[in-house]
């Protein structure tokens, strides 16, 4: 049984003018619960493709709908979403708490159906919270519009490179607290040009290029779609026979000091096992391929 | 949605730089009217008083001395401003998506500029009048037309008061036509300067034009053109007819840039 549609992305196409196609006929679904990579290279067309979702930009044609309603600007499904595009966007003469507060209200909600203290909690602003906005620096800043984003206990969150020009430690806090909210059912679609981001953080992946899809699944389906090997093993060239005659294997090239090995349905444990069996020693297996492997092959081979 | 847009601007440094000038100028007409004694000032070529030694006097200059520019100025900074500032914040987006529909989020900045532009150049008939009323007290006022044996028209404090009154409304709303292009700019191009430029460059140009005989075919149609037909007011046999039009060219200027500002709003992909 698969978990009710919470996004869905049908033949998406924004042209910006009759030269610059930021998305190309794009589709793809999110489900209740997932939690969903838009992954990219800059300019790929995540970014519009959000605001579209968000109803900040009027598609060419194609259409999306959140929660089953059809986006168009400022409709109400959209008080069930919660977002950070393009970096987080406040009043700079008002202090941290002022600025949410007015954000909530603008919406004409009581501010008591904001979980304020909570979502400022998240930030991490502590008394700085009630510092004009002028005065935070980035990292504040960003942490204040992931707040703002979840003023609303949203049932949607959409994060637009959630991370960017957060420090180390902060990118940690930052995941965790994503993963607390994935945790607790909330549904989020992120974006983001860093592969290792979407492979720590998500459960799916929409791999875009230059507008297009390139692919979708779990991050274990696209990953191992172009699954390879990397072994050093004590006899290479035994290594090489055994390797080419087993099933599952596409092709074997000797990469010195190791073999690597590009796999269609084989596993690394079955490698291992045929060449122990064959009186190979195995010193080295690795998953030579990561997301971000794969990712470079789906967009290299579509590349001009 | 207003309450929250008033919260925003109330708090801007710009908000009370304006406030302030528009405390000071008439300050100033009153201290120079003081200090200049008895001697005629300046004025629309229409206001002409045998002595200037009343508030209400003040009040009407301080009024025709701003009209020409200081208010205009001053609509184009408060209504030209606000969704561009809003989108340079990034907080534009924000409040789409929150969501306020683009409708209501222009309404409500429109409706709290104009009342903060108001607010602000109401200040300049009224601190002129108090200020005059400081330095000769309230007397009835007595006017008089160009050329020799002009008649005098003589205005109690009452009816002087209410002209007065009457002629900063006439000049508030001739201000529409600066809101609806300054509105226009502003949503079009997000870029607050350029909305106030606009406003205020077309008021510049228009006046440049108005002031060109060879054009006088179109002088009607320039939105300054009916700016000083309030000082009828205050002129023997003034007519009512150059403000009449005035009105009608403001809300013809005001009205169609802000249909327009409203649907390029609508339409508009916000990138911000």
């Amino acid at each position: 049984m698969d978990a009710p549609v919470v996004v869905e992305v049908t033949d998406l196409t924004k042209r910006f003018s009759t030269h610059v196609i930021a998305v190309d006929g794009l589709s793809f679904t999110v489900r209740r619960g997932q939690v969903v990579g838009l992954l990219g290279p800059n300019g790929a067309g995540k970014t519009t493709t959000l605001r579209a979702l968000l109803g900040l930009v009027r598609p060419t044609s194609g259409t999306m709908a959140i929660f089953g309603e059809t986006i168009r600007p400022g409709i109400a499904v959209l008080s069930r979403v919660g977002a950070l595009v393009e970096g987080p966007g406040f009043v700079p003469h008002l202090s941290g708490r002022r600025n949410l507060e007015l954000y909530w209200r603008a919406g004409g909600s009581a501010l008591s159906e904001a979980h304020l203290e909570q979502s400022l909690e998240i930030s991490g602003l502590g008394p700085a919270a009630d510092r004009k906005v002028k005065t935070y620096s980035h990292g504040m800043r960003q942490r204040l519009g992931f707040a703002q984003a979840l003023l609303g206990k949203p049932e949607l969150l959409i994060l637009d490179e959630p991370v960017n020009g957060l420090d180390p430690r902060q990118i940690v806090e930052v995941r965790e607290s994503l993963l607390r909210i994935a945790a607790s059912g909330t549904t989020i679609l992120l974006s983001s040009h860093l592969l290792s981001e979407v492979e720590q953080t998500c459960s799916h992946v929409v791999v875009m290029h230059r507008g297009r899809l390139m692919q979708a699944g779990t991050v274990a389906e696209v990953t191992a779609s172009v699954a390879s090997a990397y072994l050093e093993v004590d006899d290479p060239d035994a290594a090489v026979t055994i390797l080419a005659g087993l099933p599952g294997v596409n092709t074997v090239d000797p990469s010195p000091p190791g073999i690597v090995v590009q796999l269609s349905g084989a596993e690394r444990s079955d490698l291992v096992a045929a060449l122990v069996k064959g009186g190979v020693r195995v010193d080295t297996v690795t998953a030579r391929r990561s997301l971000e492997d794969a990712f470079l092959e789906l967009v290299g081979e579509h590349s001009v | 949605m207003i309450a929250v847009e008033f919260a925003k601007q109330i708090r801007r440094v710009r908000t009370w730089v304006v406030a302030a000038i528009c405390v000071v100028i008439p300050f100033l007409v009153g201290l120079g009217f003081e200090l200049g004694g008895s001697t005629n000032g300046g004025g629309g070529e229409n206001l002409n008083f045998v002595t200037h030694q009343s508030g209400t006097v003040i009040g009407i200059f301080a009024l025709s001395f701003s009209s020409v520019l200081l208010i205009p100025i001053v609509f184009a900074i408060f209504t030209g401003e606000p969704v561009a500032s809003e989108a340079r914040w990034g907080s534009l987006r924000y409040l789409l998506i929150r969501p306020v529909t683009r409708a209501r989020v222009l309404a409500s900045k429109l409706g709290v500029s104009v009342v903060l532009a108001v607010v602000a150049t109401v200040l300049i008939p009224i601190i002129g009048t108090i200020v005059g009323i400081g330095f000769f007290g309230l007397h009835p006022i007595h006017a008089f037309g160009i050329g020799i044996g002009s008649p005098i028209l003589t205005l109690s404090v009452g009816d002087s008061l209410a002209r007065l009154l009457l002629a900063t409304a006439y000049t508030l709303f001739s201000m529409f036509s600066v809101v609806g292009v300054a509105t226009l700019v502003g949503v079009a191009t997000e870029n607050a300067l350029a909305a106030m430029a606009s406003g205020i460059g077309l008021y510049i140009v228009s006046a440049i034009l108005d002031a060109l005989p060879g054009l006088r075919r179109i002088h009607p149609i320039l939105p300054v053109h009916y700016l000083e037909a309030w000082t009828h007011l205050f002129l023997p046999g003034g007519s009512l007819g150059g403000m009449t039009r005035g009105v009608i060219s403001a809300a013809i200027w005001g009205v169609v840039p802000l249909v327009l500002a409203f649907c390029v709003f609508q339409r508009k992909d916000i990138l911000s």
